[in-house]
């Protein structure tokens, strides 16, 4: 019996993986900091990333999001320059051939137009088993609806809203409180309607199967 | 953990706990621990038969394919839905009106032979025992990623709390538990698609950056030679999965099963365009994750708001677990009443047909945990290998073995046997070969499969036509 479990298990690992091509990947993310810096106007945002760097193209990739203006104001690794490819629908910032190994990359950019949605540079390397995420965002945050934000924020006493992931997220939603469709908030609210009405259904179905003969379905 | 988390979760449990203790009282036979009296109706019914297929492969394993491969994978559901219809035309009305309380019972009783009968309930055994590793493994994702319990304790828990519910009621417990179950999937995937579309910027936004990363995640990641191998995988071991067959068994009548499947299908489609949008958002959220199994657990615990997080893990756990208590039913009753009842004991009484039935469970609930915690595939990967087996050794014995009254036991056990080692031979020899010629092992198994069965049942001796009658009216042609 071990062995023919055994030879199913083998025969599941051959099983999927032909059928589909890997993308190559720029290495392992060890830690990241992601800060963004809320003014009035426009944001700033500074992405910290300390990847250990794999032979592969390294290439960090956001979305272009409508009604929004994007300013590199810098972008590089360890002794190297980022180079800038705008798409229609997405920005790409690649290294140059490197080598393997540790180093630090670092993304600041300017933000202006719409600013309740903040795109993030991902870079092709996954985050490592023990490696974190930190996102921080400061500044002019008073009026961010935090339990409808994306990723899920903290805010302490300072104001400072922070998270701490497990992966790069694409895109830091920030929407203010006086936005008008909370989906997030109706979300959890039909949550607690269906577990009441599930349990009052419940009860009533009961309290009927009590009243009729006890050997009813 | 948060609070929410807890209490929806402590919650779910303690109505599990409840169903099974009710139901635990009502069961006195084998009849009603295997089939629970033949008592359900086509509502619940439908539940159970979508509950049941609907497993860690659906909640981590497709969400991850989706994630990985976009849109395309979808198309797979049409293969699953037509191996249902398959069942539903020609396989659950005749299997119902033979009433009997196992598969294994059903090829025993058709083809005149108990050595058929033991032969499909030991393959039973051992391909659904690799199912289970796929539950346990996801099972071990999900634990290590939410709640970063040890993913051997996770499985653990997994089996205690399922072989729970499962030893105390039998299917009577687990179709009212696995109606709860699908109430709460539907429900979960529901309620957190909106909130994935509102953090992804709408549909629009989406599929552009998607289009824009790599523009087979909108079209075609997998070509036709693929889709159709693996439509075929699911679709045909659906069509003769015993764990869906012995649900039919407890259900009223022919005309609940038909009606069941419709309402399996319906909450298929929703819960199939539920889990294409989860597993395409996440990717449109999170674009860069290191296992696509991680997509759904990233979901309910770094996307979703606390309160659908928690019910889309319960839906998660849901699934895993009544497609867990599915599998150690007829797992339980494949070794219990296929094989120690019929073999072993045959003059054994009720209460102690139960009791084997209880302690294999027990003993076939634990040997998955050992394989599932090597990680030898992702669990996609592990469900349609195990697919690809089911059908080929199954799908013709019951589908052609129910419809071809020419059909012999040498050819059913021809079928099986054959069947299943050609589709292990080629998963090792030609399958490396598939991008080049398209040619899957399940092709190989079933074709196989049909060309023993046709072959050896002209040259061996028919079936007594008692055991006919059962199957076959008497005006039926071969």
């Amino acid at each position: 019996m071990n062995t023919v479990l055994l030879f199913f298990a083998l025969a599941s690992s051959v099983g999927l993986g032909a059928s589909q091509g890997s993308e190559a990947l720029g290495g392992t993310l060890l830690a990241a900091e992601l800060r963004i810096v809320r003014y009035d106007e426009h944001s700033v945002v500074i992405l910290t990333y300390l990847i250990d760097r794999s032979e592969g193209p390294l290439v960090f990739t956001a979305m272009r999001l409508r009604g929004q203006l994007v300013l590199v104001e810098g972008a590089y690794g360890p002794d190297l320059v980022l180079d800038l490819e705008q798409q229609l629908e997405l920005r790409r910032l690649t290294a140059p051939p490197g080598q393997p190994g540790e180093g630090e990359f670092r993304i600041r950019y300017k933000v202006e137009g719409e600013l309740s949605r903040i795109p993030l540079f991902v870079p092709n390397a996954p985050t490592s088993e023990r490696g974190t995420v930190d996102l921080v965002v400061i500044g002019a945050t008073a009026d961010i609806d935090v339990d409808a934000a994306f990723p899920r924020l903290t805010r302490d006493a300072g104001g400072l809203l922070t998270a701490t992931l497990s992966n790069v997220p694409s895109v830091a939603s920030l929407p203010s409180e006086s936005d008008r469709v909370d989906v997030v908030r109706l979300s959890q609210l039909t949550v607690v309607l269906l577990l009441v009405a599930g349990s009052a259904y419940w009860a009533f179905r009961m309290g009927r199967l009590r009243r009729r003969s006890p050997q009813a379905e | 953990m948060s609070v929410p988390f807890l209490i929806v979760l402590i919650l779910y449990f303690a109505v599990i706990a409840g169903i099974s203790v009710w139901s635990y009282f009502r069961t006195e036979t084998e009849e009603d621990f295997i089939v629970a009296g033949r008592s359900i109706g086509p509502l619940v019914g439908g539940a159970v038969l979508a509950a049941t297929q609907i497993s860690a492969g659906t909640f981590v394993g497709t969400v991850g394919r989706h994630y990985l491969t976009g849109v395309s994978w979808w198309y797979i559901w049409f293969g699953v839905w037509a191996g249902w219809l398959v069942s539903a035309f020609w396989v659950a009305p005749k299997l119902r009106r033979f009433g009997a309380l196992t598969v294994p019972d059903y090829v025993a009783a058709r083809f005149d032979s108990r050595a058929a009968g033991a032969l499909a309930g030991i393959l039973i055994v051992v391909s659904y025992t690799i199912y289970l590793v796929a539950q346990f493994q996801a099972s071990g994702e999900i634990a290590d990623a939410i709640f970063g319990i040890r993913p051997l304790t996770a499985m653990l828990i997994l089996v205690a709390s399922t072989a729970f519910y499962t030893l105390l009621g039998g299917v009577r417990s687990s179709s009212y538990i696995e109606f709860l179950q699908t109430l709460i999937m539907v429900g979960g995937l529901v309620i957190a698609v909106p909130v994935l579309l509102h953090h992804a910027g709408g549909v629009g936004s989406a599929v552009r950056f998607l289009g824009a990363l790599d523009p087979r995640l909108i079209g075609w990641y997998y070509g036709p030679k693929e889709l159709l191998a693996f439509g075929a995988s699911f679709g045909l071991s659906i069509a003769a999965a015993p764990y869906e067959l012995t649900r039919y068994y407890s259900m009223r009548d022919e005309r609940t099963v038909k009606r069941a499947i419709g309402v399996s299908i319906g909450i298929q489609v929703i819960i199939g365009l539920c889990v294409l949008s989860i597993g395409m958002l996440t990717r449109t959220l999170f674009p860069q994750l290191a296992s696509a199994d991680r997509a759904s657990s990233i979901m309910v615990f770094e996307i979703l708001p606390p309160l659908v997080g928690a019910l889309l893990l319960v839906a998660m756990l849901s699934a895993i677990m009544s497609t867990v208590n599915s599998i150690l039913l007829v797992t339980g009753a494949g070794v219990a009443h296929d094989l120690y009842g019929k073999f072993f004991r045959p003059n054994a009484s009720q209460a102690h047909l139960v009791a084997v039935n209880r302690i294999s469970i027990v003993i076939l609930a634990l040997i998955p945990v050992y394989f599932a915690l090597q990680k030898y595939g992702d669990v996609q990967a592990i469900v349609v290998e195990q697919a690809k087996f089911i059908a080929s050794f199954f799908f013709v014995p019951v589908v052609i073995g129910l419809n071809w009254r020419r059909g012999t036991s040498a050819g059913a056990i021809a079928a099986m046997l054959g069947g299943f080692l050609a589709c292990l031979i080629w998963e090792f020899t030609g399958q490396r070969g598939f991008p080049v010629h398209g040619i899957d092992a399940v092709e190989v198994g079933v074709l196989t499969s049909l060309v023993l069965f046709l072959t050896v049942s002209r040259l061996t001796r028919p079936v007594p036509d008692e055991n006919l009658r059962l199957f076959f009216p008497a005006d039926t042609d071969d």
